[in-house]
C-alpha cells in the first residue's frame, strides 16, 4: 500500500472518497467509512464510493491519511475550517471527536452508534467479527445522567449482552473518562 | 433468613418519638435485629430504627408503631406520611430499600451520598463490610455526570462497588453497576 494522502470531498455534512480503490483501502484500514449502498460489506473490496462521517474524517485528517477538498481536484479545506463546519452541522462535535480519538488511539474500531440509540458502537476487532459492540454515549462535563438514560442504555446493552458506557468528553482539559454500566441481577 | 419465630406472633410495639421510631424488642426479636441488621441499639436496650427500617418491619408484621403508650397502632400510610414530612425522597428510598430486603440483602444507611444504602453480600452481614453502595436515581431527577464520576471515585477508594438503583414510573427497581473503564 502506498502512503499517498487520500482525497475526500466535503459534501454537506459528509465526506466522500470517490475513488473506490482508495475507499476500499480506508475501509480495510479499520472499518473507516461506509461504501455507498452496501449496508454490510462482506469484503473491503468494493467498487463504489466511500462515505466518511465528520468525526472519522477529522481523525483521518489529523493522522494525515486524508486531505479534505471542496470538490474533486479542488481546493483544500483547512483543519480549522473543517472543524468549524463540522461543529455547525453536528451537535457536540468536538467532545464526541475527543472520545472517538481516545478509543481509536487505543486500537478500537469505532462506528456510528445511531442504530443502537447511542453515539458510538465500539468493537475490539470489528463489526461482523466481534459478537457485539460496546455502546458508548458521550456526555459533556456539565450534562446530567437521567434515569431514562440509564434504563434505555441498560436495556440496549443487555439485549446485545454488552457493556454500556458513558464517556465524559472534556474538551477544555482534553480529557476523556469512561464509566461502564452493567445490569446487576440483584 | 431464620424461619424460627415466624409463626403468628404478635408484633412488638414500637413508639414514634419526635420523628424517630424506637423499638423495644424481646430477646428473640432483638437477636433477629442483630442478625438481619435492623436498628441501632441504645444503652437502655431499645433500638432506634431508621424510617426505612420502621416501615419495612411494620409492613412485615414484626412491629406495630404507636405515638404514645396505649395509643392506637399507626397504619403503614400514616407512618409513611408522618416520617415523610421532611423527607420527600422517603417513598422512593423505601421502594429501593424494600426491594433489596425482599431479595434477601441486609441494607443499612449509606454514607450520605444522596439516596444511598450500604448493601451487604448475602450471608456476609456481620462478617464483612458492605460490598455495595446502592444509590437511587429517580425518573425526572437526573444527576450531573461529573457527580457520577466523583461518586465512582469515592466509592472505589472505599473499595466498594457502586450500584445505581433506577426506579421507574411503575415503581419497579432496576439495578446497574457502574465502574471506571480504562481503555
Amino acid at each position: 500500500m502506498s502512503d499517498e494522502v487520500i482525497e475526500a470531498q466535503l459534501l454537506g455534512s459528509r465526506l466522500i472518497v470517490w475513488d473506490p480503490k482508495k475507499g476500499s483501502k480506508l475501509y480495510a484500514m479499520g472499518f473507516y467509512g461506509k461504501p455507498v449502498g452496501i449496508p454490510k460489506p462482506k469484503t473491503p473490496d468494493f467498487d463504489v464510493p466511500l462515505t466518511l462521517d465528520l468525526i472519522e474524517g477529522l481523525y483521518l485528517l489529523d493522522k494525515g491519511v486524508i486531505r479534505v477538498v471542496d470538490k474533486p481536484g479542488g481546493r483544500e479545506i483547512s483543519r480549522e475550517k473543517f472543524v468549524k463546519r463540522a461543529s455547525e452541522s453536528y451537535e457536540n462535535f468536538l467532545p464526541k471527536y475527543l472520545v472517538y480519538k481516545a478509543l481509536r488511539d487505543n486500537g478500537y474500531v469505532v462506528t456510528p452508534g445511531i442504530k443502537f440509540g447511542c453515539d458510538f458502537a465500539v468493537y475490539e476487532h470489528g463489526p461482523g467479527i466481534d459478537h457485539a459492540p460496546y455502546l458508548v454515549s458521550v456526555k459533556l462535563p456539565g450534562e446530567a445522567v437521567s434515569a431514562t438514560d440509564i434504563v434505555r442504555a441498560g436495556r440496549l446493552a443487555t439485549t446485545v449482552r454488552k457493556k454500556f458506557i458513558i464517556a465524559i468528553g472534556d474538551v477544555e482539559r482534553e480529557e476523556v473518562k469512561f464509566v461502564a454500566f452493567r445490569w446487576w441481577r440483584a | 433468613m431464620s424461619r424460627e419465630g415466624e409463626t403468628a406472633k404478635r408484633p412488638s410495639t414500637a413508639r414514634l418519638e419526635s420523628g424517630k421510631v424506637v423499638a423495644f424488642p424481646d430477646e428473640e426479636l432483638a437477636s433477629y435485629f442483630e442478625q438481619r441488621g435492623y436498628g441501632v441499639k441504645r444503652e437502655d436496650g431499645a433500638y432506634e430504627l431508621s424510617p426505612y427500617e420502621a416501615l419495612y418491619l411494620l409492613e412485615d408484621g414484626r412491629i406495630r408503631v404507636v405515638r404514645s403508650e396505649g395509643g392506637e397502632a399507626l397504619s403503614f400510610f400514616e407512618l409513611l406520611s408522618l416520617l415523610g414530612e421532611h423527607n420527600p425522597d422517603l417513598w422512593i428510598g423505601y421502594l429501593i430499600y424494600r426491594d433489596l430486603r425482599k431479595r434477601g440483602y441486609v441494607v443499612r444507611n449509606g454514607f450520605g451520598f444522596g439516596l444511598d444504602f450500604r448493601v451487604y453480600e448475602r450471608g456476609e452481614y456481620g462478617k464483612a463490610p458492605a460490598k455495595y453502595i446502592v444509590v437511587g436515581i429517580c425518573e425526572g431527577s437526573p444527576i450531573p455526570v461529573q457527580r457520577v464520576w466523583e461518586l465512582l471515585k469515592r466509592i472505589q477508594s472505599l473499595k466498594r462497588e457502586l450500584v445505581f438503583a433506577v426506579v421507574d414510573r411503575r415503581s419497579e427497581v432496576v439495578y446497574y453497576t457502574a465502574s471506571e473503564l480504562t481503555v
